[in-house]
Formats: C-alpha cells, sequence, structure tokens
C-alpha cells in the first residue's frame, strides 16, 4: 500500500517537475539556449500571482492570467534587448548572462519582498484529496499540477508540430540563416520562444507558490531540478521532458520513505545514474 | 642575412616578450615584498589580502577550466566544501597537523574530482555546467548528514586543534601577537604559497605541448567537436587540477575561518558565482584576468558592501555589461589594443643576431611564418638545449604521406614536426581517385564527412570512355570505380566507407587542417638540406628559406616524405629498382564548361585515341578536376626529345583536339612530368623511414600512388607511437618496410601494367600508327562492316576494353594486401583461397596479416562498422558471446605490456549486436574465439576459441607482435 | 517594366573587397543569368540582394524603392526568394512542411501553392510525410526550388543549382525553370554551368573578379566574348 501510494505521489510530483522544465525544454530546442535564471523567474511569477491575489484581491485564476501575460511581455522583451545578443557559438556568452540575471533577480526579490517565506492561498482547494479507494487517496492539487503540465505539453506539440509559427521555430533551430530567407525573422522568432517559455513559466510559478512555501532564493533549487528532467527525457522532446519530470518525481518519493534527507538527494543520484548510462538522455531527438 | 653561413646553435626558439621581463622582474620584487607585508601590515588588512589571494587561487583554477579547458562548471563549490570538510575531518578526527590537513584535503580533493569527473565528462557543453551543479548539490546534502561535524547546521574547529599548527608559536613569538592574529599570519602565507604555486603551474602547464593544443583547441570549435582521446585526457587532468587546487583552497579558507556549515561551504554565490565574474570581468582566458578580476572584486566590494543585496545586483549587471561589451574583460581589451603579455605562452623564434636579450633595447624577434587557416599558439617545440627544435618525430615533405603522418602521429599524441619546402601544400591537382581503404584512415581521423562534402561521389566517376574525342566518335565504355551493377555490391559490403573523386589541392589541406588541430607544428618554406644519425636519433639540418637561415632539428625518427624526387632517399642510398623516364607527359590545367559533352555520361576520365597519342599513359587524357568546369588534359610528348616548349596557341590546339570542338577555354597551368616505374628495395635504414613517392614512383593509372602513401603512413604512425612511448622494442619498427614493399612492389607493377594494357586497345583499331584525323576516321571505320574480319576485330575491342578493368576495377589490389611479418602472428591454419580473381576482386578474411573485415554492427541503436570498433592507436580484441575470458586476458595484458588492448564482445547480449548476423559469417572464429586487431585495422592474430589460459596466449602472441618476444 | 536593380553594389569580407561597383537590372517576367568562374562573386551578390550581407540602402532597389540593409525576412517578404547553393533544407521538417515553410508569413496569390508544385515535381507528393534528408540530391533540390516557390515570388533567385547533381537531373530541374519562367516570375539563374545558363537566359551578366566584364543577349555574344569574360585575358 505504502508502495502504491508513492508511486501515485511520485508520478504526480513529476508533473510539477515536468512544468518547471518544459519552459526550459522549449528554448533549448529552439535556440540552444541555456537559461540559469530559469527557476528565479518561477519565482518571480509566484511573487506576481501572489501581490495579484493578497494585494489586488484578484480570483487565483486571473493573478496567473495577468502574470502570463506579464511574463510572456517580460520574456518577449528579455530576448530582444538582451539575450539574443548573446547568442552564438561560444555557450560561455548565454550561461554568464543567465547567471548574472539570477543573481540580479534574486537579490531585487530580496530587497522587495525580504526573505520571508510565502505562500499563494488556495483555500479549501489548497488541502482537497479524492479517495480512490483501498486508503489511497490523491491530492486536488497534485492531481491538478499533473493535468496542467499534460496540458502544456499537449499544446506545445500541437503548435509545435501542427502551426505555422511551430514550423518556423523548428525551421529557425535547424538553420537560423536559411530561415531567415523563408522571411522568418529570427529575432522575433526567438523573442517569442523566450516569451512562450515565460508563460509555461508563469503556470509554473503558480504551483510552485501553492503547493508548498517559497522565498525568492529558491530559484535555482528548483532550477536544478528543471534540468534534471530536461536531461533525463532528452532534449527536444516534451513527452520526454515529462517522463524524465516523472522518474525524478518517483526517484525523490522513494528517497524521501528512506529519510527526508534522502528525498533530494535519491533525485540527483537517479540523474546522474542516468547520465552514466545513457548521456544524452532516454528519449533523444533523432536530428541533431 | 649579409652572412650567408649563420651559426645555426645561435638561433634558438623564445617565448619571453619584453613585457614578460618585466613582469619577472616586478615579480622579483612584489613576492618578497608580499611574504614580508605581515610584519607591517594591521590584521583586518592582512585578512584582506588573504581573501583576494584565495579568490586568485579559485578564479586561476576556475580560469583554466572554462577560459582555457572550454569546460564550463558552475559547480567549482563542491570542492571548495570537501576541501574544507575533509580539512575540519581530518584536524578534528583524525588529529592532523591543520597544515598537514589543507594539503591531504588537496589530495582528497583530486581523489574525488576522478569518478566525479568520470561522469560528468560524458556529458559536453551547457550539460555539462548543470551536471557540475548537480554534483556539487549531491555533495552539499552528503555533508550535511554527516553528524559527527554538524550535519546540517556545521561546526567550529576547536580552538586548540586550531592552534596545533605547526610554527604558530614562533610567528607569535617573532611577531609579537597574539595566536590568532599568528593564526592570520600563517594562513596569509600559505594563501601567498598557494597561489604563487597555482599560477606558476598553470602558466608551466600551458606553455607545454598539451597546453598549447589544449588553448588551439579553444579557438577553433569545430576541432572541438572532433577531439582525439588525447585532448579528452588532458581536459580532465584539468579538471583533476583544478580540484584540487578549489579543495586547498577551501581547506585553507575554513581553517581560517574557523568555521564551517554545508550551506557555506558549498555555496554557489561564493565559490562559483564570485569566482565566474571575477574572471569574466578581469578577462577569461588570460593568467593576468583572474588577478585583476579579484582585485577588481575586492575594490567593488569594499565600496559597496554595505548596500547588501544592491551590491550582489551591480555586480551581476557589470558581469553581464561586459559579456556583452567587451567579452574578452578588460585584460583582453589590453591585450587586443597594446599586443602585450606578461605571461606569453606562445613561443618566437629569436633570430641569431641577438644572442641574448638586451633589456634596453627592443627584443628583435622574428615569428615563424605562419600556415594560412593556423590559429594562435605555435604548437610543441620542446625547450631548446643543444639543437634548434627537439621533437620525437621529424617529417620531411607536406604531400599526402606527409600530413597523414602528421594527422595520425598528432592524434596518436606523438611530437612532431613537419617541414616543407615550399609555402603551402600541393598547388597541383595530381592524385584524385580516393580509395575505400583511404577513406577508412581518413574515417578514423574524423575527417571523413568533410572529404565528402568537398569530393565528387563514387556515381559520377564512372563513366569511362574510350573515344576519338570528347565531341566526336566514341569507340567504347567501362563502367568504372565499382559503378557497374556486378561491382557495386563488391565495393559497398567491402568498406563502410565510399570512393570518391578529391583533387590532392583540397585533400591535403583537410588532412593538414586535423593535423594542426590535434597539435603538430609545421614549418613551410622549409627545405631539408641534410640528415646524420646516432643510436639515439636524428639530426636533420634545415634552410628556412624565408630568413635564409639554416638551423639544425633534433628528433628520435625521422620520415622521409619528401617525393619523386626525395633527397632523402638519395642520401640514404636506398637501393631503387627499375628504371625511370619511361616516357613523357604533360598536363594542361584549364577551365572550361563541356557539361554539354559529358552530361550524359559523367566520368573522371576520358580517354582520347588521337594520332600520336599512344604511349605517356596510353592515351589522351580529359580528366575532370571539379564537375565539369575544370578539367586537366594530359597529352605525351617524345621523352628523348626532351620537354617541348609549346606556344599557347599550341596548348590550345591540343585541347581543341582532345575536346574535339573549339569551346571558350583558359589554360591555367601547364607542367610536364614523366613516367616512371621504380620502388625502393627498402624503406627505411635505421631511424630513417621513407613513404609514399619517394619509395614508389609510378604513373597515375589505378589511381594508387596518394592511396598507397596515405596507407604507407597509417601502418608506421602506431608503430613510432608504440616504439616512442617505450611500449615496443624498436624491432617493431622494421616490420614497416616488410609489410609496405611489397604493397609498393606491386602497385607500381600494376599501374604500368595497365598502360600497356591500353596499346592492345590501338593495335585492334588499327590505329597505333596513324599520322593524320582522316586516316585514323577510316581506321575508326573498319570495325563498322559486316565482315567476318570486323567482327572479330569487334570481339576483340571488347574484350581488350572490358580488360581495362584492371586499371579501373581493380578492387583486389586497393583492398586486398595482406602483410607478412613479424608484427603477424601465423594462427597455424593456411592462407585462404582465392575464389576470384585476386586483382579485381577483395577477399575478406580475418586470416592474420589481412584487414579486418567490414560489417555492420549496433550499438546503442547506433550503426558502426567492425572498423569503427578499432584503431586509434590500439589493440582490439573481438570476441563473442563465450569470449568473457578474452577481455579479462586483454585487461591483464595491457597492463602488464603497456600497450592498450581494448576486448569488444559482439553478439546477441554483448556490448555490440551483430544485428545482421554478418558477423558470425565473416569472423572465422568460434564465439568464444578471437581476433586481435592492430592499430592499423590489421589483423594480427586470432584463435578459433577460447583456451585454457588466454591471458598467457595473449601475452605472448602481444610480446611477439610488440617485438618483445624472448 | 524594371524590377530589381543594382547602383555601384559593392560588398567587403574585412579588407577583401568581393564586389566592385555592379550594376545590374532586371525587368519584369525577364531570366536573366549570371555566370562567373568560382570565386567570381557570384554568390555574394546574391547575399547582398537577399540582405544576408549589409549594404547601404541606395545600392539595391527592388519595384523603384530601396531595400539595401533591410534584414533577410523584410527583402524576401516584398516578393524574391532564393533558392540557396547547396540546397540548405531544414532536416527536422518534412518535405511538405519544407514547402509549406516557404510562404511563411507571406500569403501572396499566384500560380504556385502546393498542388501546383506537385504537379511539378510529382516525386515530392509520393514523399511528401518523409524527412527531407531521406531525398537523393535531386529530389532535394526539387524541394528547394518548390519552397522559394511557394511564396510566389516575383523575383526568383537560383544560386548554382546545377551544382553536385547528375547531368540527367540538372535537366529534369532546368525544364523546371522555364516552367517558371512561363508563370511569369523574374528569375536570376546564377551558374558556373554555361551552357545550361545560356540556354534559359534572356540576358546573361558575366562576373570575373568582382567585376560585370560582359552583358547581352546570348543570341548576340559569340563563345569566344564569353570566354574571355568568363576567364579573364
Amino acid at each position: 500500500m505504502i508502495i502504491a501510494d508513492t508511486l501515485i505521489q511520485g508520478i504526480l510530483l513529476g508533473g510539477l517537475y515536468a512544468l518547471f522544465a518544459t519552459g526550459l525544454s522549449l528554448i533549448f530546442g529552439v535556440m540552444r539556449l541555456v537559461n540559469l535564471a530559469h527557476g528565479d523567474l518561477m519565482v518571480v511569477a509566484a511573487f506576481a500571482i501572489l501581490i495579484g491575489v493578497e494585494a489586488l484581491g484578484l480570483p487565483i485564476i486571473l493573478a496567473a492570467i495577468v502574470a502570463g501575460v506579464g511574463m510572456f511581455a517580460f520574456g518577449y522583451l528579455l530576448q530582444s534587448l538582451l539575450l539574443n545578443r548573446t547568442l552564438g557559438k561560444d555557450i560561455l556568452p548565454p550561461l554568464l548572462v543567465t547567471f548574472g540575471l539570477s543573481i540580479i533577480l534574486q537579490n531585487g526579490m530580496l530587497e522587495a519582498f525580504s526573505a520571508d517565506t510565502q505562500r499563494i492561498p488556495f483555500g479549501a482547494l489548497g488541502g482537497a484529496s479524492i479517495a480512490l479507494g483501498g486508503g489511497l487517496a490523491v491530492g486536488v492539487m497534485p492531481l491538478l499540477t499533473f493535468v496542467s503540465a499534460v496540458a502544456v505539453i499537449v499544446f506545445l506539440n500541437w503548435l509545435f508540430y501542427h502551426t505555422e509559427t511551430g514550423r518556423a521555430f523548428r525551421a529557425t533551430s535547424d538553420n537560423p540563416e536559411i530561415a531567415q530567407l523563408m522571411g522568418i525573422d529570427n529575432s522575433r522568432i526567438f523573442a517569442l520562444a523566450m516569451a512562450l517559455s515565460l508563460v509555461v513559466v508563469a503556470i509554473a510559478g503558480l504551483y510552485l507558490g501553492a503547493r508548498a512555501t517559497f522565498d525568492p532564493l529558491v530559484g535555482p533549487s528548483r532550477l536544478i531540478f528543471a534540468f534534471e528532467a530536461v536531461i533525463i527525457g532528452g532534449l527536444g522532446s516534451f513527452w520526454g521532458t515529462l517522463a524524465g519530470g516523472i522518474i525524478l518525481g518517483l526517484a525523490q518519493s522513494f528517497g524521501a520513505q528512506i529519510s527526508p534527507e534522502w528525498q533530494t538527494l535519491s533525485g540527483h543520484i537517479v540523474f546522474l545514474l542516468v547520465l552514466l548510462v545513457r548521456p544524452r538522455g532516454l528519449f533523444p531527438r533523432a536530428v541533431d | 642575412m649579409a652572412d650567408a653561413a649563420i651559426d645555426a646553435s645561435r638561433y634558438r626558439v623564445a617565448k619571453s616578450t619584453r613585457a614578460s621581463i618585466i613582469a619577472l622582474a616586478v615579480m622579483a620584487v612584489l613576492v618578497p615584498a608580499l611574504v614580508l607585508a605581515p610584519a607591517v601590515m594591521s590584521r583586518s588588512l592582512l585578512q584582506d589580502l588573504f581573501f583576494v589571494l584565495t579568490m586568485i587561487t579559485l578564479a586561476q583554477c576556475w580560469n583554466l577550466l572554462a577560459g582555457f579547458g572550454g569546460l564550463v562548471s558552475i559547480g567549482q563549490q563542491a570542492f571548495v566544501g570537501l576541501g574544507g570538510y575533509a580539512g575540519f575531518a581530518l584536524a578534528i578526527l583524525v588529529g592532523f597537523d591543520p597544515l598537514a590537513a589543507i594539503a591531504c584535503a588537496g589530495i582528497l580533493g583530486a581523489l574525488l574530482a576522478l569518478p566525479t569527473g568520470f561522469v560528468l565528462f560524458r556529458l559536453q557543453g551547457a550539460y555539462f555546467a548543470i551536471g557540475t551543479w548537480v554534483a556539487a548539490e549531491v555533495y552539499r546534502l552528503s555533508f550535511a548528514q554527516w553528524t559527527t561535524l554538524g550535519g546540517g547546521t556545521g561546526t567550529s574547529l576547536p580552538s586548540d586543534v586550531a592552534r596545533g599548527i605547526v610554527g604558530l608559536e614562533t610567528v607569535a613569538t617573532l611577531f609579537d601577537v597574539r595566536s590568532s592574529h599568528a593564526r592570520d599570519i600563517l594562513s596569509y602565507w600559505v594563501a601567498l604559497v598557494l597561489a604563487v604555486a597555482v599560477i606558476g603551474a598553470i602558466y608551466a602547464f600551458l606553455r607545454t605541448r598539451n597546453g598549447l593544443a589544449l588553448s588551439a583547441m579553444r579557438d577553433n570549435p569545430d576541432a572541438a567537436e572532433s577531439v582525439g582521446v588525447d585532448v579528452r585526457r588532458v581536459k580532465f587532468a584539468v579538471y583533476v587540477f583544478a580540484a584540487a587546487g578549489a579543495a586547498l583552497t577551501g581547506a585553507l579558507i575554513y581553517y581560517q575561518k574557523a568555521s564551517i556549515t554545508p550551506q557555506s561551504a558549498f555555496s554557489v554565490i561564493d565559490w562559483t558565482a564570485f569566482v565566474l565574474f571575477i574572471v569574466v570581468i578581469g578577462g577569461i582566458g588570460t593568467l593576468e584576468g583572474p588577478i585583476i578580476g579579484a582585485l577588481i572584486l575586492f575594490a567593488l566590494q569594499n565600496w559597496l558592501a554595505d548596500f547588501g543585496t544592491w551590491y550582489l545586483m551591480a555586480l551581476g549587471a557589470l558581469a553581464i555589461l561586459v559579456m556583452l561589451v567587451a567579452p574578452r574583460g578588460l585584460w583582453g581589451f589590453v591585450v587586443e589594443r597594446y599586443d602585450f603579455s606578461l605571461f606569453p605562452t606562445r613561443r618566437r623564434l629569436i633570430g641569431p643576431d641577438t644572442p641574448v636579450p638586451d633589456y634596453t633595447q627592443p627584443v628583435r624577434e622574428m615569428r615563424l611564418p605562419h600556415a594560412a587557416g593556423v590559429s594562435g599558439a605555435d604548437l610543441p617545440l620542446e625547450v631548446p638545449t643543444m639543437f634548434d627544435i627537439e621533437t620525437d618525430v621529424l617529417i620531411v615533405g607536406s604531400g599526402p604521406a606527409g600530413v597523414a603522418s602528421a594527422a595520425l602521429l598528432s592524434s596518436y599524441g606523438v611530437a612532431n614536426v613537419m617541414i616543407e619546402k615550399y609555402s603551402w601544400l600541393a598547388n597541383m591537382p595530381r592524385a584524385h581517385i580516393t580509395n575505400q581503404r583511404t577513406m577508412e584512415i581518413l574515417r578514423e581521423l574524423g575527417v571523413e564527412e568533410e572529404v565528402y562534402k568537398e569530393a565528387v561521389p563514387q556515381e559520377l566517376m564512372g563513366n569511362n570512355v574510350f573515344c576519338e574525342s570528347l565531341a566526336g566518335e566514341e569507340v567504347g565504355r567501362l563502367l568504372t570505380w565499382g559503378n557497374h551493377p556486378a561491382r557495386r555490391a563488391d565495393y559497398e559490403l567491402a568498406s563502410p566507407s565510399k570512393m570518391v573523386d578529391i583533387p590532392q589541392t583540397l585533400l591535403e589541406p583537410i588532412i593538414f587542417g586535423k593535423a594542426m588541430r590535434e597539435g603538430c607544428l609545421v614549418r613551410f618554406k622549409t627545405e631539408y638540406l641534410s640528415h646524420t644519425q646516432d643510436e639515439n636519433g636524428v639530426v636533420v639540418t634545415v634552410n628556412d628559406r624565408v630568413a635564409d637561415v639554416t638551423y639544425r632539428i633534433r628528433a628520435k625518427y625521422l620520415i622521409g616524405a619528401d617525393g619523386g624526387r626525395s633527397q632523402i632517399v638519395e642520401d640514404l642510398g636506398l637501393p631503387l629498382e627499375g628504371k625511370a623516364d619511361l616516357a613523357g607527359s604533360m598536363n594542361i590545367e584549364f577551365d572550361a564548361d563541356l557539361s554539354h559533352l559529358v552530361e550524359h555520361r559523367p566520368s573522371v576520365l576520358y580517354w582520347i585515341f588521337q594520332p600520336g597519342s599512344a604511349g605517356g599513359i596510353g592515351a589522351g587524357v580529359l580528366r575532370m578536376i571539379r564537375p565539369w568546369h575544370k578539367w586537366l588534359g594530359m597529352w605525351s610528348y617524345d621523352i628523348a626529345k626532351g620537354r617541348p616548349n609549346y606556344s599557347d596557341e599550341e596548348i590550345r590546339q591540343i585541347l581543341f583536339r582532345l575536346i574535339g570542338e573549339e569551346v571558350p577555354l583558359k589554360v591555367t597551368r601547364v607542367s610536364y612530368w614523366a613516367v616512371n616505374n621504380i620502388v625502393a628495395r627498402r624503406y627505411s635504414v635505421g631511424r630513417v623511414f621513407c613513404m609514399g613517392d619517394a619509395v614508389h614512383r609510378h604513373p597515375p593509372t589505378n589511381g594508387l600512388g596518394s592511396n598507397t602513401s596515405i596507407q604507407d603512413a597509417y601502418n608506421l604512425a602506431w608503430k613510432l607511437k608504440l616504439v616512442l612511448d617505450g611500449t615496443a622494442d624498436p624491432a617493431l619498427l622494421d616490420t614497416y618496410n616488410d609489410e609496405r614493399q611489397p604493397v609498393g612492389k606491386q602497385i607500381v607493377n600494376r599501374a604500368n601494367k595497365s598502360i600497356t594494357d591500353t596499346l592492345p586497345i590501338f593495335d585492334t583499331l588499327g590505329i597505333s600508327e596513324t599520322e593524320t584525323q582522316e586516316e585514323m576516321r577510316r581506321q575508326l571505320d573498319t570495325r563498322k562492316a559486316s565482315t567476318v574480319e570486323a567482327e572479330a576485330q569487334r570481339k576483340a575491342l571488347n574484350k581488350q576494353i572490358r580488360n581495362k578493368s584492371y586499371e579501373f576495377n581493380c578492387h583486389g589490389v586497393e583492398m586486398g594486401q595482406r602483410y607478412r611479418s613479424a608484427a603477424v602472428v601465423p594462427d597455424g591454419t593456411p592462407e585462404p583461397e582465392y575464389t576470384r580473381d585476386r586483382e579485381l576482386y577483395y577477399h575478406p578474411t580475418t586470416w592474420p596479416g589481412a584487414r579486418l573485415p567490414h560489417v555492420w554492427v549496433e550499438r546503442d541503436r547506433q550503426k558502426l562498422s567492425t572498423l569503427d570498433l578499432v584503431g586509434r592507436g590500439r589493440f582490439t580484441v573481438l570476441t563473442g558471446v563465450a569470449g568473457a575470458g578474452w577481455s579479462l586476458a586483454a585487461a591483464r595484458v595491457s597492463a602488464e605490456t603497456g600497450a592498450e588492448v581494448r576486448a569488444i564482445q559482439i553478439g546477441p547480449g554483448c556490448e555490440i549486436n551483430d544485428t545482421f548476423g554478418d558477423w558470425a559469417l565473416v569472423s572465422e572464429v568460434g564465439d568464444s574465439g578471437c581476433v586481435l586487431v592492430r592499430p592499423d585495422g590489421y589483423v594480427g592474430w586470432r584463435a578459433p576459441m577460447l583456451s585454457a589460459d588466454p591471458a598467457a596466449e595473449l601475452r605472448q602472441v602481444m610480446r611477439r607482435i610488440l617485438g618483445r618476444a624472448a | 517594366m524594371r524590377l530589381l536593380e543594382t547602383h555601384a553594389l559593392e560588398a567587403f569580407y574585412g579588407d577583401f573587397q568581393a564586389l566592385y561597383g555592379i550594376d545590374l537590372r532586371i525587368d519584369e517576367g525577364e531570366t536573366i543569368a549570371v555566370v562567373g568562374a568560382n570565386g567570381a562573386g557570384k554568390s555574394t551578390l546574391l547575399a547582398a540582394i537577399t540582405g544576408l550581407r549589409q549594404t547601404p540602402p541606395d545600392m539595391v532597389a527592388f519595384d523603384g524603392r530601396p531595400i539595401g540593409g533591410l534584414k533577410p525576412a523584410e527583402i524576401v517578404s516584398r516578393g524574391i526568394a532564393l533558392v540557396p547553393e547547396g540546397r540548405r533544407l531544414f532536416p527536422s521538417l518534412s518535405v511538405e512542411e519544407n514547402l509549406l515553410i516557404g510562404n511563411y508569413g507571406r500569403k501572396v496569390r499566384g500560380p504556385w501553392s502546393l498542388e501546383t508544385i506537385y504537379r511539378l515535381f510529382p516525386v515530392l507528393k509520393e514523399r511528401r510525410s518523409q524527412p527531407s534528408t531521406s531525398l537523393s540530391g535531386g529530389q532535394q533540390q526539387m524541394v528547394a526550388l518548390g519552397r522559394a516557390l511557394m511564396s510566389n515570388p516575383r523575383l526568383l533567385l537560383c544560386d548554382e543549382i546545377s551544382l553536385g547533381l547528375a547531368p540527367s537531373v540538372i535537366k529534369d530541374i532546368y525544364a523546371a525553370v522555364a516552367d517558371i519562367r512561363a508563370a511569369g516570375a523574374s528569375v536570376v539563374v546564377v551558374e558556373q554551368n554555361i551552357s545550361q545558363a545560356l540556354a534559359v537566359a534572356d540576358r546573361i551578366y558575366c562576373l570575373l573578379e568582382g567585376r560585370v566584364t560582359l552583358t547581352g543577349h546570348p543570341g548576340e555574344l559569340s563563345r569566344d566574348q564569353i570566354g574571355r569574360a568568363y576567364f579573364g585575358g
């Protein structure tokens, strides 16, 4: 029974990690950019939603939508004004610039919100659960997270493989120079990808803030989970990212059964093991 | 250069610049001053200096990793924390003197870097960066569980332990300070020693061959993708070094702080973010940058630390700004602007007229001429002692044999220098047919794809036309180079690689580029003059034709790849067999668009029967250089009358006759050559080895020249490597001659035979003696008659044209060479019989001495050739499902002999899957048997099944191959 | 009606000057060929027209308006399409997706659509859902041509579309170029292959070391004149 329960919890936790990871996977796929500020941006989104709910009194959904729109705009500007200038063959400039951004965001939030821990109030729904019989139950929030993750991935897959914008994303990823000759404005496409990524970040921020407490400095640790999910899954496939998230979630859940300290550690260890066996992740893209 | 005779011993290589000499002088003052500083400095200033010094050390280590090694780590806190904790554990729990504890912490850091690096080095680029961070988190979480050292809340260093450091009392008395102050003084001194030692070690490393190779790799991202085993190893060593440096620094920092927590010891901000910002702001990829960056950080911290978070935000913004505006940092800006370097890692050749650097005068220096496309650092020179340049292998000549030797030796990690008389590689597109065996070697070198991109594919090579002129009557056609449907399968089955046509002018730069990326040092415009050899090496006197300076190069071995007029062959007195100057031929390179004449029959070669063209290489030839606009016309001349002196118009008329119509064309070059039929009876004397055209000189028929040259190089390179690293006895080198000379002899004969095979076609057509075009046309018409004689003529012609397959489809000669020498250990079975014509058909076998047969296998969803499993300078034991015993034997024999023997099991459930079952068919040994493959892809020995003592058997075989049999 | 014009067009790679004052014009419905040996500056010319190399605004005019210095995406959206040398298909897109990307953001009415392109190259229809990397060189060239046509360009630029192809395939490709002309587009064919170029062009420009050395109607030029202009001397 404990095993079944751990299994369910682990899979649902995987949904959260997949949400953390999908935005990262998206921008890496389109422009080979590794965003070290991704975790901090999730925290920024969580604070934005918190302000919407607590200071402005908006309903959570509305606050999340407003935050999503805001993050979309922020992502578009961030990419067009700053990050587009770092793209190139060398991996150091984007790593360093996003690392610098991460430091700025963390300390900016410390300045603005202090180091106190926060939580997005979800009311009764936050603690509700659905009984499955046999003593098993699933929380509504974890379930909602998982469903959101699947919905985000279904949407992105549709966008990438069935729309003109998606084709442009993939063409730009293949060969940015020739893509321009198709009338595709690379810097716009990259900005759009980052904007979309940050919308996913806003959704991730909602669950990050609603499912556990957070403070301005939790970004990096969430970023690590996101990376682990992306890399375990193999870059370039959104479903792979979900699988990576689930594997990480399961590893952590089972680790937590040993002792609470082992939760994070066992996730890392499974990550390193996967890398030892399959350095390109479990479901790598064929081309590339 | 008034004096022609310049004393060569005064010509030397140096790496110093005037700035670096000043830097040395400044250091000579600064370092003692820093050592004595505690006597006059306040304690807080001392602590500040301690901080700066430790940050410099960490920054230098990270800079070595990321700036020089291209390994961007964001997890160096792993080793800082590890060092801190190890120091505490050793001092508190084991009772070490703190100084000893710090030193041991450094060693522990290096030791733990081995498994950590083993995992992380499977990742590249950004993945690697993230992996390092995860590894650091693993360490942090693990140490947080170590309750003896305080678990998650950390612990303090008991004051008696902290005071236990050696010399504390002396220092306290000497400086008349309290013991805590004395501890700071001691910590400061250790930090100073550490910083100087780390900078010195990195500087020294960067000036070695490995260090220079590493920075050259960084400058060329393409090279980074095709890294050989050796560079990976250097990078790994760099990673371990940086880990040790971080661990030492960590242990020292926490000894000085006297308390530790997992959060602070493994802090990504303190030990990675700051360090990264220091390096980037100061200037990444320079030794000066981290020092400047650390000083800037310190200054900023003093001014802005009160602003807390704002300070960090400003720092992040500054780093972003630097990365966007001046990506090479402050020091990079200085260097770019003023070409100024305190720690030069490049070498410069000091002219002989400046015997001793004179500090008051500008140092007169001459940079050696650089080859186009060669970046940055001049590569491997050993420190000059008696000789001007010392190296392991000197290669004379940069033709196919020379560049292939340079690329192979460099990729095996053997130091080598290549000299070339002229200023660049081939300027004439002489060799072009590149056969599958050669492509396999290029595949191992990682340049196969590059060659395919430049080359004309096999499919467009093979409509060999015999005609009166290109526009005129066609006498017959032969599908060549494996393009006949019946032969295509033979070619495809034989190799993972395809035959292509690529002119020498395009192929050489590709191999040359590989050699340079792997660390070969090249001197163009440098002519071989003479050599002497003794039991320790060869001394070669060369002339730098730019500066007109004569100097000497000392090498352990010399490769003479100096072409058909080899001076080295002559100096050695190698016995030559055969005749030179059998016939004369001229090459006319020209640009013309001939597509309309060839589009229905694309080919490399068009053979043209014209009055007076019988001779030379058999007929007149139009050869495609680039489709279908660049061409080479070949026309023979009577060598007895000497080289003709045609006017431009006469040359154009020759081409018009070959083409058969007056198309617009431009002649770009005319050159003359002679048909030779020469092979050296010996290829080597002592420490000098000759290869390529130097030892086999023959006409281009069969297209074997540059192929054989590259294959010569492949045969010798691994033997030199094993002898130079002490693994094999020099006797192994004798097998080069034993294996390659028979091949040379065979191909020289084959190429000359192919010329004479063309002549009967002239006879049959009755045009051998015709003198005018009309006469020839009449003769050509006789075969069209409906007479019995004409039928016989047609039959004969058909047969003679088909017979030309011995020139154009000679797969057995191309692929099927078998070696007999001391480096091949017979397995007692007789040589397998040839079931088809041995010249035309390649017969795969694993009989010792034969090339390992190619079949496709699979690893981890990846399609591989059996040839991809072998090579790269090591031996390979290929065995089957029941051959685990050979794996153990291989590991033991590797360890004992020092020669790397890798065992690979092929079969279901093994690392390599025999997907198609082809290996089972061609291996000719059982599932428990094995095939020992030499580094050049040739079978050295095989066993039908597992024996009672596989290790003993394999040991004995390996010792025989390595020339170490008792 | 003048469609494209360059005025004293120059281009540089660092210190190296690749184009020296090229004056070139193409009228509506016209096909011109730009011939020249390797390194004559042909591809640089196309890069300058399409904006892959930046030029001062007034050096290139399309439809009477200056387009020099605009981004490639803006230039092609005015009705120019390039078939790049070496085909350069997008490997992660299928054959049909490669065609569809050709009219990204530019839905211009005209003779070319998926349907008409499949009619021109029926083999592509059979392979529409395969990855573009699985095609032969000639078929890939068809996709590259089709991709450029999808935007119904008023000016089609073809860079060395016969390079590396078997002669029989070259014939098929050029037969398609004739169809494209007939459908009304202006075409610039850049070739090393002179006979091919002469066969399709209304006018030719011969480039040598970055300069126009000869221009005129194919019928009026002797092979000798072309030879001299092509090779110099």
